[in-house]
């Protein structure tokens, strides 16, 4: 073997154990599966906002009562034999409503996919309907409890602590089928970049592991 | 620095790289070196707008404009697919349009007769065509349908016609349905609303697919054929003309539409969320440049942009679009057709700048990220056309200019 590329092997091997912890980014070129489901549009899979009347896109997400963003991230990246320290999602408000909004971040207990829509959680390889309509359904489609609350008083940048949610999924305590979130208070509106549009990196996963 | 230390930092980088390059989503097309497609198949004619394709009537339909006006070439295909004898067609245009040139905007065949449907415009073609009011247009049929079932093509039906359609439109496509009942139309104006939107619409074909009247019942004799259904109010997502850059039904309900914004879910079933569209970074607005296809057999629409490398893909379900979409970019290329799908090889075909190009596609119908690439005699290659009977792929090439 070339000496360079056996000394750059044995450089790689050396740095592994020095290596306290990695910490990897996520972004939704990584995802397969996201949705903006909304109650007026029950079979869009893309509710974004409605550009006019009964006319929605998905060029932004407005997140508003009765419409909810669905996000899974892929962590089969996270190597085998580690242990989750840290694992923060990054929601970006790029413009709000008066006053402050919560956003709850909840888990998804049920599996979904093609054609997810308010009515179905998905529609191949045969129609599965939501145990509640909008994924709804406490402890069935999702988590009882948020996971989190995020509580958007501007626009910017949100860190949310969802290490519990990452350990779960990594440690196959629990499938990983995202999260959900939504917004209950009347009145409340957020605006956040849409991952079918604009430019990338906005949605974020970040995730440090370290050897157990 | 020492080399002996910049090889491990290499792979380092390297490794980082491969790592980012794990998205699925978003991927970069190479240049391919260029190479011999051997089903490709050159067509040497001046001014080609469109091309068809039908494996029925073995006829390979040629759409050009000139400065006097629109015509077809129509070839008869022989056993092995080769172009054999043509005729040629004057695309009819009013006498009140004179000096308003007509040419066809785009071609479709009826999947089971030999009956061919042509989308006409006029308007100045030099200098650039601009949209003009022009009265002649009133007698002005932008539908022609012809037999092809002849050595001379038969005009069977000459419709849409008024103010209900756009004028001086360069862009635009017809399509059937797979029960081949409806013909979906491009560049409707909807003349209530203030600002007269863009619309779609689709007329009923009969059994020997000449449109009929949407109700025979009420019909009367000798009253022009209206629209079985339209857009009766405009939509964001297809918001001015062209619009209509691709049709893919999917139902009797639900149609997806090439709009301003890429594709759009029509749903004429549902009063309160007719429409929803997925734009396609980072075409937004790119109307004239838009253009969908669907796959024949698998749930994935595809978006290219004419004058641009970007070309997006996207799942649906029962006509709306689910899941993320894919983006690639393919370097060095400039899109310059509709885009075709060869479903025999798996791949996409599209015109460039003196190249076909032709991106493969794995088993869901997503871009694998590989090309071939074939160099044609023609700055732009503007139309295609693909027969999967003969497995040919017909690419327009624009004959050098005669020197005076």
């Amino acid at each position: 073997m070339n000496r360079h590329i056996l000394l750059s092997v044995l450089v790689l091997v050396g740095m592994a154990p020095v290596l306290p912890a990695r910490t990897i980014i996520l972004t939704e070129t990584d995802c397969e599966k996201i949705a903006m489901i909304c109650k007026e549009a029950p079979r869009h899979s893309w509710a974004g906002y409605e550009a006019s009347t009964g006319t929605f896109n998905a060029v932004y997400l407005e997140l508003v009562p009765n419409r909810s963003f669905l996000i899974r991230y892929p962590i089969d990246r996270v190597p085998k034999g580690q242990r989750i320290t840290n694992a923060e999602l990054i929601v970006n408000a790029t413009y709000k409503g008066a006053g402050e909004s919560r956003v709850s971040i909840r888990r998804i207990l049920a599996e979904w996919g093609p054609g997810v829509c308010h009515l179905y959680r998905m529609t191949r390889p045969k129609k599965v309907e939501w145990a509640v309509e909008g994924a709804q359904g406490a402890s069935s489609d999702r988590a009882a409890k948020p996971s989190a609350v995020v509580r958007v008083n501007d626009v910017g940048d949100y860190a949310v602590n969802i290490t519990e949610d990452v350990e779960l999924w990594y440690t196959g305590a629990a499938a990983n089928h995202g999260w959900i979130m939504t917004i209950d208070d009347e009145g409340g509106y957020l605006r956040m970049p849409s991952p079918a549009w604009t430019t990338r990196g906005n949605w974020r996963l970040r995730i440090t592991y370290e050897p157990e | 620095m020492s080399r002996r230390f910049l090889t491990p930092l290499t792979l380092v980088v390297a490794l980082s790289f491969a790592l980012r390059a794990s998205a699925q989503n978003e991927i970069t097309i190479k240049v391919a070196p260029d190479t011999v497609v051997p089903f490709l198949m050159p067509i040497t004619l001046p001014g080609i707008t469109c091309m068809a394709v039908s494996d029925v009537a073995d006829a390979l339909v040629i759409g050009h404009k000139t400065d006097k006006g629109g015509f077809l070439t129509v070839y008869r295909l022989d056993g092995k697919g080769s172009p054999g004898p043509h005729v040629t067609v004057t695309l009819p245009r009013p006498p009140a349009l004179d000096g308003l040139p007509n040419y066809p905007i785009c071609l479709a065949f009826h999947p089971k007769l030999p009956v061919l449907y042509v989308w006409q415009d006029a308007a100045l073609l030099k200098p650039p065509p601009e949209p003009v009011k022009h009265p002649g247009f009133a007698t002005f049929d932008h539908l022609l349908v012809y037999s092809v079932a002849g050595v001379e093509p038969r005009l069977l039906a000459s419709l849409a016609r008024g103010d209900e359609f756009s004028q001086s439109v360069r862009a635009g496509s017809v399509a059937l349905d797979a029960a081949a009942k409806r013909l979906y139309v491009p560049n409707l104006l909807i003349l209530d609303q203030p600002d007269t939107p863009a619309a779609v619409g689709c007329y009923r074909l009969g059994d020997d697919g000449v449109p009929m009247p949407p109700d025979p019942t009420t019909a009367k004799p000798g009253e022009p054929i209206k629209l079985f259904k339209r857009m009766r109010h405009g939509a964001y997502d297809l918001t001015g003309t062209p619009v209509g850059q691709g049709f893919i039904p999917v139902s009797d309900d639900v149609v997806i539409v090439g709009g301003l914004y890429g594709p759009t879910t029509w749903d004429m079933s549902s009063s309160r969320a007719a429409f929803g569209g997925v734009t396609l970074y980072p075409y937004v607005g790119a109307g004239y440049y838009s253009r969908i296809i669907g796959h024949p057999t698998l749930p994935v629409v595809y978006s290219f942009a004419i004058g641009l490398q970007f070309l997006g893909c996207i799942e649906h379900s029962e006509g709306f679009l689910t899941l993320m979409p894919q983006w690639s970019a393919a370097d060095g290329i400039v899109c310059r057709s509709s885009p075709v799908i060869l479903a025999r090889h798996n791949q996409i075909a599209v015109g460039g700048e003196g190249h076909v190009y032709l991106f493969d596609l794995d088993a869901k119908g997503k871009f694998k990220g590989t090309r071939v690439q074939a160099i044609v005699a023609s700055p732009n290659v503007e139309a295609l056309a693909y027969s999967e009977k003969f497995d040919r792929l017909f690419v327009p090439i624009e004959p050098p200019e005669k020197k005076p």
